[in-house]
């Protein structure tokens, strides 16, 4: 088989393949464990680094930043470098998903993705610590004995269960369907880039891995599983005091790249949502 | 100057601060060159074509300024990070994980890459930009951009795959140290 260059892979995981060249990776990968651990390089990076950078969203601004520009350059108040003053109630970063100008509703898109990702606020440098890394990938190779009833590998696609299809039906963001053991949570739904609706989703269960997915609504009315892959375990810590308090997070870098890179737009408010789910998803 | 174009920028200032902060490691002098930024931005309006991205530009006038900065300490002999990302071997299986993911870890990690890769790491993976938006920024092709910055996060993950130590210490300090 021809040698993906480690380019490619990178851009599958940021999101900046077109869709042919995305189809073609998603069946190479399906079937090649060693080309999915080479994902993770990436992957990992592009899922991390806002978190670890992030000090900055959990503070306001300086105000001595803000009067700067409000007087045009000139640094007419008293606060200097040394002498900073800080107030309360600036905004904070919005995720790369949401443009600047909807700073209002910013907390949703970020916390569905990373399940209401908590960073413990108060205490100042938490950490993230990846779980047991690893970016797997459920092909047809892995389903026997893993998540295979929740997803399976059938004529070149993925297909998904009775519960994950119910949970994708019926079930708003956020709420929790228990199918076969498991949690079946969608996590946010959104439109692709060709009109498509499509809906992340995680599975969790006692003892066993997660996973995460996401999948999207053909023209048919049926719902095709795009991706599903083994997530990671995220925690929180606050090392500055060497406590390790916090609760784990199902995250999944490569399927948060990939929905970035089909997402058209903003995902769903609350409200456009609940009227999708009550006209069972016609539009 | 347009009421509007302070609005964007004010809104703007928290991921201008990320972005510092993800390329000085540290909060306070982060803060140094966002004020620079905005200095010059503020100065320079005139340079900014209304219709193209502000942020970029302002991203743009940030970068460079941080660049220009770590070429002055080289010339006057301050240690530079060396071009050692290069060296280190593979990770033999070995995975990131718990600990290794540390401001302080990742810090060290990509305080080893070179100067326009980090930059790079920066504008892609922590504030989000496209590649052409990053190799406009930058100025290079966008197949430069790509091979870059894959080298650059492929040895900061075989960084923090390796058991090299990061000090304890060393976070509170990154954050919160004094500038001299």
């Amino acid at each position: 088989m021809d040698h993906v260059p480690n380019d490619i892979l990178m851009a599958f995981v940021d999101g900046e393949l077109s869709d042919e060249q995305r189809t073609w990776l998603e069946a190479r990968l399906a079937r090649d464990p060693d080309l999915r651990s080479r994902l993770e390089p990436f992957a990992v990076t592009r899922a991390t680094l806002p978190l670890i950078f992030d000090q900055p969203a959990r503070e306001p601004v300086p105000q001595h930043l803000i009067a700067l520009i409000q007087n045009g350059g000139r640094s007419a108040t008293a606060a200097t470098r040394s002498d900073r003053v800080v107030e309360r109630g600036t905004g904070s970063v919005p995720s790369r998903h949401r443009p600047l100008t909807t700073e209002a509703d910013q907390s949703g898109w970020f916390d569905r993705l990373f399940g209401g990702f908590a960073l413990a606020p108060a205490l100042g440098y938490a950490a993230v610590l990846l779980v047991g890394a690893g970016v797997g990938w459920i092909g047809a190779s892995t389903l026997g004995g893993g998540d295979g009833d929740i997803v399976r590998y059938e004529s070149g696609g993925l297909v998904a269960s009775r519960g994950l299809l119910e949970a994708l039906d019926q079930k708003p963001s956020g709420e929790a369907l228990s199918a076969d053991g498991r949690l079946i949570t969608v996590t946010a739904s959104f439109r692709s880039g060709d009109g498509r609706i499509c809906r992340q989703y995680q599975v969790t269960a006692q003892a066993a891995p997660s996973f995460a997915g996401y999948a999207c609504r053909n023209a048919d009315g049926l719902w095709r599983v795009a991706m599903h892959t083994e997530a990671v375990s995220v925690a929180t810590r606050d090392v500055a005091y060497g406590g390790d308090s916090g609760e784990a997070r199902i995250v999944s870098p490569a399927v948060d790249a990939a929905v970035s890179g089909t997402m058209s737009g903003e995902p769903m408010a609350v409200g456009e949502e609940q009227e999708l789910l009550r006209k069972r998803w016609s539009h | 100057m347009t009421d509007d174009i302070k609005a964007r920028m004010i809104a703007f200032l928290p991921r201008l601060r990320r972005f510092a902060f993800a390329l000085t490691r540290n909060m306070d002098v982060a803060d140094d060159l966002v004020q620079d930024t905005c200095e010059r931005a503020l100065a320079r309006l005139d340079q900014w074509e209304p219709g193209t991205s502000l942020e970029s530009w302002m991203y743009r006038i940030a970068q460079n300024l941080w660049l220009d900065r770590k070429r002055s300490e080289k010339s006057r002999g301050v240690p530079a990070e060396l071009d050692e990302a290069m060296e280190f071997e593979g990770t033999d299986g070995r995975q990131v994980t718990d600990s290794r993911l540390t401001l302080a870890a990742v810090s060290a990690g990509i305080e080893r890459l070179p100067p326009d890769q980090q930059v790079l790491i920066a504008l892609v993976c922590v504030e989000g930009l496209s590649y052409k938006e990053a190799a406009a920024s930058l100025g290079v092709p966008i197949g430069t951009v790509m091979s870059r910055l894959s080298r650059a996060r492929q040895a900061l993950y075989q960084f923090l795959a390796s058991d090299q130590p990061v000090a304890g210490g060393e976070l509170r300090e990154r954050v919160h140290g004094s500038r001299s």
